[in-house]
């Protein structure tokens, strides 16, 4: 049977990107079945932009935030395999391919992450709290959009948590590994993430106490069978 | 958690109730002098184990002791509930099963000012 793979694109005003990362998912050898916009009200033309491709469907997010957006996309996935992307990212023309290949070939896992590289938008500065060494060195991405799994892993482990804001992906790696799903890592760089100020609001110290609140989450099933909590 | 060697840690026993007196900055003799008058052990078992705990805490980094001129304050978590019946000595532990997901994973390599994290209010990416 061939397989069907479905892409979960969210974006909220992305008029200005969301194009480029539509065309880096369907141009490559591999092109996915379907790709489901959720759009979080956005009030440019990022609609309009996103009907003009072919495969795009795009919905009217009804949740909130990113976390939010991902899972009504994984709702309406119908694929085999499901991908995902924000509006200000570009995959490399051969991540679908590459990663379908490896999920093919890894019966075992799960799903795989890859290697991911940022870049600065033209024109925009380096936000003052982002580490400016990652523009030049591509590291192992574990988030979504380096993310190719099987919908069946989602039956497994759940979907994204919606109350960890912005450590929302971590928390859901934390739980897939807690749950015994194994999750590739691809040597490749197939993911291009953008750095612009929009991208951007500020809270470390919540995004920290939301780490801690997943790794909490993680003591605490690790040691469900001893019945104890963390302390 | 740190984010620079991708390790969380966890107590068991009365470590959570030991970490809450050094951070209201007391002295290791006087944590002490609380579990021996709590548990009715003797102080030299207490000392034990609180060295052993300590010095753990100190080697992964998660405290410093106090340099000359600090003031050091009493144990005052003396009469705070939490405090399990029986005495066990204070663990540590060390996760490193995480590793991977927070040593290396860019977005959340941020500065206290953090970066990136949607708005409250905003509903998507």
């Amino acid at each position: 049977m061939e397989p069907t793979v479905s892409v979960v694109l969210v974006v909220r005003n992305g008029d200005a990107y969301i194009a480029e990362a539509l065309r880096s998912v369907l141009s490559g050898p591999v092109v996915p079945n379907e790709v489901i916009v959720i759009d979080g009200q956005s009030a440019d033309d990022t609609i309009a932009i996103a009907s003009t491709f072919p495969n795009v469907t795009v919905h009217a997010q009804r949740s909130r935030g990113v976390a939010g957006a991902y899972n009504e996309g994984i709702q309406h996935a119908s694929g085999m395999f499901i991908a995902f992307i924000s509006h200000d990212d570009i995959w490399t023309e051969n991540k679908l391919a590459l990663q379908l290949t490896y999920l093919q070939q890894h019966p075992e896992a799960m799903g795989c992450v890859a290697h991911i590289q940022h870049f600065l938008a033209e024109g925009a500065e380096i936000p003052a709290s982002f580490r400016a060494s990652l523009l030049d060195e591509s590291v192992v991405g574990y988030v979504p959009e380096a993310l190719l799994v099987r919908r069946e892993i989602f039956a497994r482990v759940g979907l994204l948590d919606e109350s960890y804001a912005a450590a929302e992906d971590t928390e859901w790696f934390a739980r897939a590994r807690d749950a015994g799903c194994m999750i590739g890592l691809l040597p490749e760089t197939l993911l291009l993430k953008r750095v612009h100020g929009a991208n951007t609001s500020l809270a470390g110290e919540r995004l920290n106490k939301h780490l801690l609140m997943a790794l909490r989450g993680s003591i605490a099933r690790k040691r469900n069978t001893e019945g104890t909590s963390p302390a | 958690m740190n984010l620079e060697s991708g390790h969380y840690f966890s107590t068991r026993n009365i470590g959570a109730l030991v970490w809450a007196c050094i951070e209201q900055g007391a002295a290791v003799d006087a944590i002490s002098g609380v579990i021996v008058n709590r548990y009715q052990i003797e102080k030299i078992d207490a000392d034990r184990a609180l060295a052993k705990f300590v010095g753990e805490l100190l080697q992964h980094g998660l405290v410093r002791e106090a340099v000359d001129g600090e003031n050091t304050r009493p144990a005052t978590l003396d009469d705070a509930t939490g405090w399990p019946a029986t005495w066990s000595a204070p663990q540590v532990e060390v996760y490193t099963d995480m590793e991977d997901l927070l040593l290396l994973d860019p977005i959340h390599d941020v500065s206290d000012a953090g970066w990136p994290m949607p708005l409250p209010d905003q509903p998507a990416a």
